[in-house]
C-alpha cells in the first residue's frame, strides 16, 4: 500500500467515522433519557440524504437545504414519539410485548422507505456535491489525491459534534435530559418537564439523522434501502461506547470507520462486515462496551 | 388470551384431526395449483411463525434476525443436495442443523444481553447473512441464485405439489401440537416466569440461560426449517428472498395472530399471505402497507386477531366457560400442607457473611442459625444490610465471603435455582407474581413435576388427567390459605393481601425446608396482616423453618421465636423477641444517639 | 404553608396512607416520625405529586394542588429532596445545584449565582468539590448536596425524606443545624424521619404508623423515648 493510498484511506475512514458518530450520537441521546431508540434511525438518514439531494439539485443554496433538513428531520422526531412510542405507555396489554416500540419504530421505518421509493425511485443515485462544484474535485494532502468533499463532511461532522456536546455539557437542557436519564422522578422534583424532554431527545436525535444524511449524500451512493446499513453500524458504534460515554461513542465511531476503510481495501467484497463481526464479538465477550461503564443488572 | 385450557384432549385432538383431514382433502379437492402452492406457503411459513411466536410470546426476547435462520436452512438445504448432491431429507435436516447451531450461537448473544441489545444483536445478524447471501456468490450465487436443488415432489410431476404439502402438513401438525404442549404446560409457567422477573423466576427453581438458550434454538431450528421447505418448494433460491423484510412480514404475523395464543401464528400467517396476495399489484406500496398494519395492530388493536376475536366472543357469550378448568380439579381429598422431615441441626446456618459493593460494606460478617420449624426474624432500620442479606442466602447475590449452609450442605456457590432446587424458597417484597398466569397456575410454578419431558407431552396428548393431581395439590394449597374461589383469577384482579396469600401458596408448594419471607405484610390492613399470620404460623408447624424479614414490629414480635437485629450492615443483637425489645442498642439503632445523650433536652445549636 | 386532610393514597392499588391529617405552617419545622413501611416516603411523594392523591384536600400555600404534575409544583416553590439523596452522579457538584434553579420560570444569571454562592457559604465543603462529578461525593457531601440544591429552587416549604439515613451522628447534627437554621430564616420545612434526633429542633411532630398518625404534639411534648419506641415496636 502506497502512502498515498493510505492517506486517502484513512480520510475515507475518518469521513465516514464522523458519520457514523453523528448517527450514533441520535441512537445514544435517545437511549439515554428513555431507554428507547429509533431502530429506523438509518432510514431517516436516508430520507434526509435523498431530501437533500433533492434541493440540491433544484438549486437551492447549500444553508437553506441544512435548515430545510433539519427542520423537516426535527418534525418527523417529533412525530415519531408522539405516534409511534409515546401510546404504548398507555397500553395495558401490548401485542409486541414490552418491545412493543421496536417495531413501532421499524413500522415507520418501513413507510419512509417506501415513500422515498415512490417518490425517487428504488435505484442508486448520486447527490450532488454540498461545497465544491464538482464531485470528483480533489487537493493534494501528504502527496495523495483527497476529495474536497471527505476533508469538508469530517470538519463539518466534528464541528457538529462539538456543537452537540457543548449543548449537552453547557447547557440547562442538556442537563435536564441527564437528569431525566438518571431518574425521571428525581428530573421532576427539580422542576424539569419530563415529557417535553423526551420529546426533545427524538427530536434531537432526528436533526442528528438529518445532518448525518446531509452529509453523507455527497460521498456515498444514495439508494433508498441503505438505512438499515447505517442503523446496524451506528449501534455497534454506540454500544462501543456502552451507550453511556459519549466520547467513547466518537473514538468509536472513528476507529470503527477507519478499521471498514481499511479492511474493505483489502477484501473488497466483505470488508465492511469485519469491523461488525469484530463488535459483535467484542460485545459478547465485554457487554458494557470498550468505554462503557459497568452496570450491574440487579432488580 | 394465552391459555385456552378449556378443552378437553379429544376435543382438542379432534381439532387435530380435523386439520390433517383438511391438510389430507385440499389438494385432491382443488385443481388449482397455485392454491395448493399457496397452502404449502403457508403452512411452512406457520412453522417458522410458531417459533417467532414461542421466543416472543413467552420468553419476552426480541428477535430481528429470524430471515437469517431462515436463509440458514434455506441455502443449507439448497446447497447439500445440488452441490454435495445429499437425498432431500437430509440435506433439510442438514440445513435445520445448521439453523439451529446458529439459533445457539445467537442464544449465547442472548444470554449477555437484553432487550434492545438482542434486538440490536440480531438485527445485526439478519443483515449480515443477507449480506453473506447478497456478496458471497462462489458459494450462494448472489442474486442469481443456485439452480439444480431437487424439488421436493418424490419424482412425480401430477402429484409432486400434494405430496409436498403433505409433508409440510405434517411437520406443521407436529409443530403445532409440539406448541400447544408448550402453551398448556410448565414449560410456558416456566417461560412466563422467567419473561417477566428473572430473579423471581431463578428462586422458582429455573434454570434461566438453559431456557433461554433453548428457546433460541428451538426458534432458529423452526426458522430453518421453514427455509428448507422454501428452497425445495421452489426448487431454486437467490439472495432476494432473505432480507429484512421477511423478518418483519413475520414478526407481523405474529403480532397480528395475538402474541402466545395457540392458532396465532397460523391466523396471523393467513391474514397477512391474503394481504401480500391483495397487494401483489400493488407491489410499490408492500413496504407502506406492512408498516401501516404494524403499527395499527400495535397501536389500535394490542390483542392481536385473536385478541379481536375472542373479545367479541366474549361479549357475545358473556363469560359462559370461565372457570370450568380449575373447578373440575378434585377437591374432595384431604390434603394438609406438605410436612418437612423433622431433623435436630439448625436447617440454615449463615456463617460470618461479609458482602460488599464497591468500596460499601453492606454486610459484615453477620452470623445467624434457623432450627427446624421456627420463625427466625431479620429486623433493622433502612439500609440495614436486611435485603442484602437475604438476597445472598437466596442466592441472588453470591456473597464475598462466609458460608451459607443448608440442611448442612453447603451452598455458598450454588445459583439461586439449584438451592430452590434443594428446598429453599422465598417470597419478595414486591410480589413477583407471574401476571400472564392465573393464580392457580402461579401455584403450579412451585410444583416440581417428576415426570420426563416426553412423558410430560404423551400425558398432554393423550390422558384426560394431565396435570389434574398438580392442579388438585396446587387448589388444596390456595384452600388452606383460604383463597381457592381465587384460582381462576389474573393476580392482578386480587386485593393486595390475597395477592400476598397467593405468593405464599406458590413458595409452599416447592415444599420447602426452608422459607425465605421478605416483608410479607408490607402495605397490608390488619385484618389482612392476621390472616397472613395466620398462614405463616401453619407453615411453621409442617417443619418448615422461616426466615422473616419485617417492618411491622407488632407482627413480627407476635411471631418470631429468635429475632436478629441488623444495623449499619452489622449484628447488634440476636436472642427473644423480648429481649431484643429492650436492648439499649437495637432502640439506639432505631431512634438514633445515645439513650442518655437524647433524653437530655437541650435544644441543639445551630450549627451554622 | 401546607395542609393536609383527610389524605388517603397508595402505590398501584395498594393503599398507603389512611386519613392523613399535617399541617406545616410558615417558617415551621414539622417532623414526621416513623417506622420504616409507615408510609412516611409515600406521604412526600404525594405532596410533590409524584404518587396520585385518591381522596382528600391537598392545599399548598392556600390553594389546592392536587393534581398538578410534579415539575410544576416544585417550580411554584414545593421543594422535596427525595430520600437517597438521588444528586445525578454524572454531572459535577456545581451543575447539580444549579439544574433545579435554572428550570425555575424568569430566573436570572445573577439570581442563579447569588444563591449559588449562598450555598457554598452555608456548606463550604461543596465550594471545595464543585467541579467534582456528583457521583465521587461521600454520603454526607451528597445529602449537604442535596439539600443545597433543593434550595438553590428557592422553595418555599422544604420536604426532606430521611436526610440522616446512612450518615454519621456528627453528620446528621450539621444536617439539622442546618435545617433549624433555614426555618428560622423564614422557609417552611417538613421533615421525615425514623431517628428522633430531630425532635430537639422541630416545632410540631407527629407520628406515622401503619400509614395513619397515631399521635401529634408539640415537638418538646412528645414524649419520652420509651414511649416513642413502643410506636415503633409495637
Amino acid at each position: 500500500m502506497s502512502a498515498a493510498n493510505f492517506v486517502q484511506l484513512l480520510l475515507s475512514g475518518l469521513a465516514m467515522g464522523a458519520i457514523y458518530a453523528l448517527t450514533a450520537t441520535g441512537l445514544f441521546i435517545a437511549h439515554l433519557a428513555t431507554t428507547r431508540l429509533n431502530f429506523g434511525q438509518g432510514d431517516f438518514l436516508m430520507f434526509a440524504a435523498y431530501l437533500s439531494m433533492a434541493l440540491l439539485l433544484a438549486g437551492v443554496p447549500v444553508a437553506l437545504v441544512m435548515a430545510v433538513v433539519i427542520v423537516v428531520l426535527a418534525l418527523m422526531g417529533w412525530g415519531l414519539e408522539r405516534f409511534a412510542i409515546r401510546p404504548l405507555d398507555r397500553m395495558r396489554a401490548l401485542v409486541g410485548g414490552q418491545y412493543s416500540w421496536i417495531l413501532t419504530t421499524m413500522g415507520v421505518a418501513l413507510i419512509v422507505q417506501n415513500v422515498v421509493t415512490l417518490v425517487w425511485g428504488k435505484s442508486s443515485q448520486y447527490s450532488p456535491p454540498l461545497f465544491s462544484a464538482n464531485r470528483q474535485n480533489v487537493v493534494q494532502v501528504f502527496g495523495a489525491g483527497v476529495f474536497v468533499e471527505e476533508l469538508l463532511v469530517i470538519v463539518v461532522a466534528l464541528v457538529a459534534i462539538l456543537l452537540f456536546y457543548a449543548l449537552l455539557f453547557r447547557t440547562r437542557q442538556g442537563r435536564a435530559i441527564y437528569a431525566v436519564a438518571f431518574s425521571p422522578e428525581t428530573a421532576a422534583l427539580l422542576g424539569v418537564n419530563v415529557r417535553r424532554t423526551v420529546v426533545l431527545v427524538f427530536v434531537l436525535a432526528s436533526v442528528l439523522a438529518a445532518l448525518s444524511g446531509v452529509l453523507v449524500g455527497p460521498i456515498v451512493t444514495v439508494h433508498p434501502f441503505m438505512g438499515l446499513v447505517f442503523t446496524v453500524k451506528a449501534f455497534a458504534v454506540a454500544s462501543l461506547g456502552g451507550f453511556a460515554n459519549p466520547l467513547g461513542i466518537l473514538i468509536g465511531a472513528i476507529l470503527f470507520g477507519v478499521v471498514e476503510s481499511f479492511s474493505n481495501y483489502i477484501n473488497s467484497a466483505f470488508g465492511d462486515l469485519y469491523p461488525l463481526l469484530l463488535v459483535l464479538a467484542l460485545l459478547v465477550i465485554k457487554p458494557s462496551g470498550l468505554f462503557g461503564e459497568a452496570k450491574t443488572d440487579v432488580r | 388470551m394465552f391459555a385456552e385450557t378449556s378443552f378437553s384432549p379429544w376435543l382438542r385432538n379432534g381439532a387435530y384431526v380435523a386439520i390433517a383431514v383438511a391438510i389430507a382433502l385440499f389438494p385432491l379437492l382443488t385443481g388449482n395449483t397455485f392454491h395448493i402452492h399457496l397452502a404449502q406457503t403457508l403452512l411452512y411459513t406457520t412453522i417458522a411463525v410458531i417459533g417467532l411466536n414461542l421466543l416472543l410470546g413467552l420468553s419476552g426476547q426480541m428477535s430481528l434476525g429470524q430471515a437469517g435462520f431462515y436463509a440458514i436452512g434455506a441455502y443449507g438445504s439448497a446447497l447439500l443436495t445440488a452441490k454435495l448432491g445429499w437425498p432431500i431429507a437430509a440435506a433439510m435436516l442438514g440445513g435445520i442443523a445448521l439453523a439451529g447451531a446458529a439459533g445457539c450461537l445467537v442464544g449465547l448473544v442472548a444470554l449477555r444481553t437484553r432487550g434492545l441489545y438482542l434486538a440490536m444483536a440480531t438485527l445485526a445478524f439478519g443483515f449480515m447473512v443477507e449480506i453473506a447471501t447478497q456478496r458471497w456468490v462462489d458459494l450462494t450465487g448472489g442474486t442469481m441464485g443456485i439452480y439444480g436443488i431437487p424439488a421436493l415432489d418424490f419424482g412425480s410431476s401430477t402429484m409432486g405439489k400434494a405430496y409436498f404439502l403433505w409433508v409440510v402438513g405434517a411437520v406443521y401438525l407436529a409443530v403445532q401440537i409440539t406448541s400447544d404442549y408448550v402453551m398448556h404446560s410448565r414449560v410456558r409457567r416456566n417461560l412466563l416466569a422467567l419473561k417477566e422477573n428473572e430473579s423471581a423466576a431463578r428462586t422458582a427453581g429455573i434454570n434461566v440461560p438453559v431456557w433461554r438458550t433453548a428457546v433460541f434454538a428451538v426458534s432458529s431450528v423452526l426458522a430453518g426449517t421453514a427455509g428448507a421447505f422454501f428452497t425445495h418448494q421452489n426448487a431454486y433460491i437467490n439472495s432476494d428472498a432473505f432480507t429484512l423484510n421477511l423478518t418483519l412480514t413475520m414478526l407481523i404475523a405474529t403480532v397480528i395472530g395475538g402474541l402466545g395464543a395457540s392458532y396465532g401464528p397460523l391466523i396471523g400467517t393467513l391474514i397477512t399471505l391474503m394481504i401480500a396476495e391483495l397487494i401483489a399489484s400493488l407491489y410499490d406500496v408492500s413496504f407502506l402497507v406492512n408498516g401501516i398494519i404494524l403499527l395499527t395492530v400495535l397501536l389500535l388493536f394490542p390483542q392481536g386477531a385473536i385478541g379481536l376475536v375472542q373479545s367479541v366472543g366474549k361479549f357475545l357469550f358473556a363469560r359462559s366457560s370461565e372457570g370450568s378448568e380449575t373447578q373440575a380439579a378434585p377437591t374432595d381429598r384431604a390434603f394438609a400442607l406438605p410436612v418437612a422431615p423433622p431433623s435436630t441441626g439448625p436447617t440454615l446456618v449463615v456463617e460470618n457473611l461479609t458482602k460488599r459493593y464497591g468500596g460499601v460494606v453492606a454486610v459484615r460478617d453477620v452470623s445467624l442459625a434457623i432450627e427446624y420449624g421456627k420463625i427466625h426474624a431479620l429486623i433493622g432500620p433502612n439500609g440495614a444490610g436486611k435485603s442484602t442479606l437475604i438476597n445472598c442466602v437466596s442466592g441472588l447475590y453470591r456473597a464475598d465471603s462466609g458460608r451459607i449452609l443448608l440442611n448442612g450442605k453447603d451452598v455458598s456457590s450454588l445459583p439461586a435455582h439449584a438451592r430452590a432446587h434443594m428446598g429453599l424458597s422465598r417470597t419478595f417484597q414486591n410480589l413477583q407474581l407471574v401476571g400472564s398466569l392465573t393464580v392457580l397456575e402461579n401455584v403450579q410454578l412451585g410444583i416440581r413435576s417428576t415426570r420426563s419431558m416426553p412423558a410430560d407431552f404423551f400425558s398432554w396428548l393423550l390422558s384426560s388427567t394431565f396435570e389434574v393431581e398438580e392442579r388438585a395439590r396446587a387448589l388444596a394449597l390456595l384452600q388452606q390459605f383460604g383463597i381457592a374461589h381465587l384460582a381462576a383469577a389474573r393476580p392482578e384482579d386480587l386485593p393486595y393481601g390475597h395477592r400476598k396469600l397467593a405468593e405464599l401458596a406458590r413458595a409452599m408448594a416447592e415444599e420447602p425446608t426452608v422459607m425465605l419471607l421478605d416483608e410479607p405484610v408490607a402495605g397490608l390492613n390488619d385484618r389482612e396482616a392476621q390472616e397472613i399470620a395466620d398462614v405463616i404460623r401453619r407453615i411453621r408447624a409442617s417443619g418448615t423453618s422461616i426466615l422473616l424479614v419485617e417492618h411491622n414490629m407488632e407482627f413480627v414480635m407476635k411471631l418470631a421465636d429468635r429475632v436478629t437485629v441488623l444495623d449499619y450492615g452489622e449484628r447488634i443483637a440476636q436472642g427473644a423477641p423480648a429481649e431484643v425489645q429492650v436492648d439499649p442498642r437495637v432502640i439506639e439503632a432505631y431512634l438514633g444517639g445515645s439513650l442518655e445523650q437524647s433524653n437530655s433536652a437541650g435544644k441543639l445549636e445551630a450549627a451554622s | 404553608m401546607i395542609a393536609l386532610e383527610k389524605v388517603c393514597a397508595g402505590i398501584g392499588r395498594v393503599q398507603i396512607l389512611r386519613d392523613v391529617d399535617i399541617h406545616v405552617d410558615p417558617g415551621k419545622l414539622v417532623l414526621v416520625l416513623g417506622a420504616n413501611g409507615a408510609g412516611k416516603t409515600t406521604l412526600l411523594r404525594v405532596i410533590s405529586g409524584l404518587v396520585p392523591l385518591w381522596s382528600g384536600n391537598l392545599r399548598f400555600d392556600s390553594r389546592s394542588i392536587a393534581g398538578q404534575p410534579a415539575h410544576e409544583l416544585a417550580r411554584s416553590g414545593l421543594v422535596h429532596v427525595p430520600q437517597g439523596r438521588q444528586i445525578i452522579p454524572t454531572l459535577t457538584v456545581e451543575e447539580n445545584l444549579i439544574i433545579g434553579a435554572s428550570h425555575l420560570p424568569g430566573i436570572t444569571q445573577e439570581t442563579i449565582a447569588r444563591r449559588l454562592e449562598a450555598e457554598y457559604e452555608r456548606f463550604p465543603v461543596l465550594r471545595t468539590r464543585r467541579s467534582l462529578a456528583g457521583g465521587s461525593l461521600s454520603g454526607g457531601e451528597q445529602q449537604m448536596l442535596a439539600v443545597s440544591r433543593g434550595l438553590m429552587m428557592g422553595p418555599k416549604l422544604l420536604m426532606l425524606d430521611e436526610p440522616s439515613l446512612g450518615l454519621a451522628p456528627q453528620m446528621v447534627q450539621r444536617i439539622l443545624g442546618a435545617l433549624a437554621g433555614l426555618a428560622r430564616s423564614g422557609i417552611s420545612v417538613l421533615l421525615v424521619e425514623q431517628k428522633t434526633m430531630a425532635l430537639e429542633i422541630a416545632d410540631h411532630a407527629y407520628v406515622l404508623k401503619n400509614g395513619a398518625i397515631v399521635h401529634a404534639a408539640a415537638a418538646s411534648d412528645m414524649g419520652d423515648h420509651s414511649e416513642l419506641f413502643r410506636h415503633y415496636m409495637s
